[in-house]
């Protein structure tokens, strides 16, 4: 009876853990999206009301959920600040303390540390969201992929481990 | 008030050069910052030059600060060469322009600001009202004056009591073009002097598309503008008079004879256009009273001992 409970609860975790997996990488697709919209809209902002940046960030974050929300917020707040620091340094400072708990990659966030260096111009933005653009792509064909393969591996493992144990 | 919006656009190394200083803002005329060279303040009508030597930090921070980090947000101001900032105080800039088809773009590499703060004399205007006036209604008034005599000053204050009405004239819409932000100071939309409870501020516009959008939009009982002295200007002013609107023009020139032998005017005065004359002076103070005259050029006050 308690080999049965075992080998149960073995499937059952190990299934999980492969759905997590693929989870995990949906997570990833959607927080890049969410972060592409947000530059659509930055964009078109700049492009249209030309208004300054604590503004822009203002309007932009009050229209998005969290965690960009309180990051657009937050970084508005303390350039209405002015603290000491030019404007990259505080757009970095923002990303370092509002962008941590995302699953986005190390890369992707030193390329939006980046973007900030010249976000003004609609040029850099356009580079920028063509980067963004072929990173969504890559991802959700490695997301379509991987999900089969996570989930699949996740139950064959566990049925692997309890033909082992038995 | 005028302490905080000052310190506000300064770099935090000059704002802690001021506060050594202690300054009463309410004398402090000028604040320039060259790149290499120091601090001078125009202080009381003197020029007090600092010791501390002005870096590149200290001016890319002030601009951060001037410009909410957004420089681009301003490229309409840069043209013209300044900032209206918070409290209607302007930041001259000088630097490398940037031109496109012969015309001023922006400018870079900004290497000299100027920081003017402003003065609004509350109540400078009322000896005139008594000249401008009829049955409690404004007559067609020009201001003449040279540079520097406060005919803004004199014109802001106008504005403002025809806006909000006094015993000489009844309240009534007033329409403001301000092409250069100088007469209400906006900053975001929102005048920062006090321009009264009855007018509306079109800022940043071309006077004569301003005046005809006023009349459109607004319909104003008196339009008010600084500086006229282009063709399109008059005629947007005749425009106006005919829609039944009163003027309150200000010109550049030092008497109305000057302004009577310039083309552009000399219509307009033959035509009796304009009601009232003022014409100001720089004498023993600033915005002094040479003179107002009527529709025939004659005149009708003076203020005593000039002569």
């Amino acid at each position: 009876m308690t080999k049965w409970i075992g080998s149960i609860l073995i499937l059952v975790a190990s299934s999980g853990l492969g759905i997590c997996q693929s989870q995990e990488l949906k997570k990833h697709l959607d927080e890049l999206e969410a972060l592409q919209k947000l530059f659509y809209m930055l964009k078109s902002e700049l492009q249209y009301t030309r208004a300054p940046f604590a503004e822009l960030f203002e309007k932009i974050g009050n229209k998005m959920e969290k965690p960009y929300s309180v990051w657009l917020l937050n970084l508005s707040r303390r350039l209405r600040e002015k603290g000491t620091g030019s404007f990259w340094e505080i757009w970095c400072l923002s990303i370092a303390e509002d962008m941590q708990v995302l699953y986005l990659k190390k890369e992707e966030l030193e390329e939006l540390k980046n973007v900030g260096k010249s976000l003004e111009y609609t040029e850099s933005l356009e580079l920028y969201m063509e980067q963004m653009e072929y990173r969504i792509t890559h991802t959700r064909k490695a997301y379509e992929t991987k999900r089969k393969l996570y989930r699949s591996m996740g139950i064959m493992g566990g049925i692997f481990l309890v033909i082992l144990l038995l | 008030m005028k302490k905080l919006q000052v310190m506000n656009i300064l770099s935090h190394e000059v704002r802690e050069i001021l506060a050594k200083e202690r300054l009463d803002y309410a004398l402090l005329q000028e604040i320039r910052l060259r790149i290499g060279h120091p601090i001078i303040l125009c202080y009381g009508g003197k020029e007090r030059v600092q010791k501390e030597i002005v870096t590149q930090d200290m001016v890319r921070e002030t601009l951060d600060f001037v410009s909410n980090y957004s420089l681009y947000a301003y490229e309409n101001e840069l043209r013209q060469g300044f900032i209206t900032v918070e409290g209607g105080h302007r930041v001259g800039m000088a630097g490398q322009v940037i031109l496109e088809n012969g015309h001023v773009k922006n400018l870079k590499q900004i290497a000299s600001l100027n920081i003017r703060i402003s003065h609004e004399i509350l109540n400078c205007s009322n000896a005139l009202f008594p000249y401008i006036t009829k049955e409690r209604c404004l007559y067609h008034t020009m201001i003449i004056s040279p540079p520097r005599c406060g005919k803004t000053t004199l014109l802001r204050d106008l504005i403002r009591q025809i806006s909000d009405g006094n015993r000489w004239v009844k309240g009534c819409n007033v329409g403001v073009v301000d092409e250069r932000s100088e007469l209400a100071g906006c900053y975001q939309g929102i005048p920062q002097n006090h321009m009264g409870m009855r007018t509306d501020v079109l800022d940043g516009c071309p006077k004569a598309e301003g005046m005809l959008m006023l009349i459109r939009s607004m319909a104003p009982q008196v339009i008010a503008v600084d500086e006229i002295g282009v063709l399109e200007d008059v005629q947007a002013i005749r425009y106006a008079m005919n829609c039944g609107c009163k003027m309150l023009a200000t010109v550049h020139g030092d008497s109305v004879d000057e302004i009577k032998r310039k083309p552009l005017f000399g219509q307009l005065i033959q035509e009796q256009a304009f009601e009232r004359y003022v014409v100001l002076k720089n004498g023993r103070s600033v915005g002094e009273i040479a003179g107002i005259y009527d529709e025939n050029v004659q005149l009708i006050y003076r203020e005593k001992d000039y002569d």
